[in-house]
């Protein structure tokens, strides 16, 4: 049975699970996860620490993988041609981060000395637009989003980390130099500026060494236009390696702040209804990856997010025209174990609202799972208590997803 | 290209304005009658290695110095823009972008040599 299929076969368990009391009595998780992931040793489970995202794209429930991220204006015009004749009609999300493309490249050295430039690397504005259907109401929807994130831990940051093992690579991947394929192709131009060199050089040296110097004029500088040939193709292909395994030691738990802020606007689509604000989202999420409790440290991750929404439109009021808004303030707590793959969490929020906003609908307790389905890609499944779209009660709900975590924040 | 100097040899990379990894690899060789003697162990430069400039106690006499420029795309992107001197000489620059695939491991090299000339201290 291959992966997927275990772990879709301990999904379907837990949403067969009756409550999810029942689920909080299962037999052993750890025994089952270990069985899910032919994981033997708690201390390899790792798991991705993407924190509830507020891009554009998510505001508006569109699909992470409809995302076109932009990196120069022929990404936009690839974009805006997935649109519908209409114009404003379709689904359309761009994102950009300005500090990992060529419009506000992030140099290496101030990457690596200053908190700041890290910050704005990870910096990505969003926008998204795309329709949706209402209480049988068409609807046209737009977002706009900024978000960034800091490992706390230098030392725990990707970039730095890869880095750092290019700069003592000695028995990592990352040590090229000792390859045959690159010293082949290294000795293909000495050997041949040698062989060309030679003599001339020999007699330049003794007559050195007889004290008969050439004149000291100073060289002007080359310009040296970097190529891409054999020995360029045998390095590239051993730093996919290199990188890949640097990453391997990024810690899955490692301490981060993020920060989100999104907004966006709605109005019917056709009729020449007003247009109507879809409130303000911030969001700050701080993850804590128990790096003073060594026994903890590599195992498990505390997140806690905090979510303050203004004037965000109550759900089944926007049909009616006029829509009903509420500002609220959610606070949830993760606590979450697993790898590289696969993760188990538990979830508390505040959720407590009686006229139920979309972020009210976040559940009050739950227990999860999440599958990585390739990079950036999540399978999830979430099974517990949230608040009835009614708002008078709560319900047992359970959620399986895809989602995407963008590359800027997450790799 | 010739660089003649007067006692110990610093070299040096400036690349702090490069987004994507840059190093200079540099392999100094002496010739000799059968060829080429290599002195001491590469030395590395790089925007994410050894600080700039490195100091090398070198003999006086004729030296021969291989250098291989390494551009690596990382996550900050492709852009670099590099110098390379010796005790205060720009030898080799190079600016650019090695961004050009879809391949996020993006890698350019160039390889270059010149002479050195060390002179005694206190010859001028």
């Amino acid at each position: 049975m291959s992966r997927l299929s275990r772990v879709l076969c301990l999904a379907a368990a837990l949403l067969c699970a009756p409550s999810l009391r029942a689920a909080e009595q299962a037999p052993d998780w750890v025994q089952i996860f270990e069985e899910a992931s032919h994981v033997t040793d708690w201390k390899d489970l790792l798991a991705d620490t993407a924190s509830g995202s507020v891009s554009a794209a998510s505001l508006l429930g569109i699909s992470g993988e409809s995302v076109t991220p932009v990196e120069n204006l022929r990404d936009v015009v690839l974009g805006l041609q997935g649109l519908g004749s209409g114009g404003d009609r379709g689904t359309l999300a761009l994102s950009v981060t300005p500090g990992r493309t060529g419009i506000a490249p992030v140099p290496y050295a101030s990457y690596r000395r200053s908190a700041l430039a890290r910050l704005w690397a990870a910096t990505t504005f969003a926008y998204a637009q795309g329709d949706a259907d209402i209480e049988e109401k068409s609807f046209a929807r737009r977002a706009l989003s900024v978000e960034t994130s800091l490992v706390l831990h230098e030392g725990d940051d990707e970039l730095v980390i890869i880095g750092d093992t290019l700069k003592n690579p000695r028995g990592t991947e990352c040590d090229v130099d000792q390859l045959d394929d690159v010293q082949a192709a290294r000795k293909v131009y000495e050997q041949a500026r040698e062989a060309q060199q030679h003599e001339a050089d020999l007699a330049m040296a003794k007559a050195i060494a007889q004290g008969h110097y050439p004149p000291g004029t100073e060289p002007q500088p080359v310009t040296v236009v970097m190529q891409e040939n054999a020995l360029s193709q045998a390095k590239q292909a051993h730093y996919k390696a290199c990188f890949d395994q640097a990453l391997k030691r990024v810690r899955w738990n490692r301490s981060r702040l993020a920060l989100m802020y999104g907004t966006g606007w709605i109005k019917p689509a056709s009729g020449g209804g007003r247009q109507e604000g879809l409130g303000q989202t911030l969001v700050v999420s701080l993850n804590y990856g128990f790096e003073s409790l060594p026994s903890l440290r590599e195992r498990l991750g505390l997140m806690l997010t905090y979510r303050q929404t203004w004037a965000e439109p109550v759900l089944s009021s926007l049909a009616a025209g006029t829509p009903d808004r509420k500002s609220s303030a959610l606070l949830i707590g993760q606590l979450a174990g697993g790898n590289s793959r696969i993760r188990a969490l538990a979830q508390f929020s505040n959720a407590r609202s009686r006229d139920i906003t979309a972020s009210q609908r976040a559940f009050k307790e739950a227990a999860g799972l999440d599958l990585r389905v390739r990079e950036g890609l999540w399978l999830n499944l979430r099974v517990g208590r949230q608040r009835a779209v009614g708002g008078d009660s709560n319900e047992t709900g359970s959620l399986l997803s895809l989602s995407y975590s963008p590359s800027a924040l997450l790799k | 290209m010739l660089k003649t100097i007067t006692g110990p040899a610093t070299f040096s990379l400036n690349a702090t304005d490069s987004s994507a990894f840059v190093e200079a690899r540099s392999v100094i060789k002496t010739p000799t009658e059968t060829g080429y003697d290599t002195v001491g162990e590469p030395l590395r430069l790089s925007n994410f290695g050894a600080q700039s400039p490195m100091p090398v106690a070198l003999a006086p006499g004729l030296y021969r110095v291989f250098v291989e420029f390494t551009v690596i795309e990382n996550q900050n992107g492709g852009r670099y823009d590099y110098r390379y001197a010796v005790n205060g000489t720009d030898l080799f620059t190079s600016h650019g972008d090695v961004n050009t695939s879809a391949d996020p491991h993006d890698t350019r090299v160039a390889q270059q040599d010149f002479l050195l000339v060390v002179k005694p201290a206190g010859q001028s």
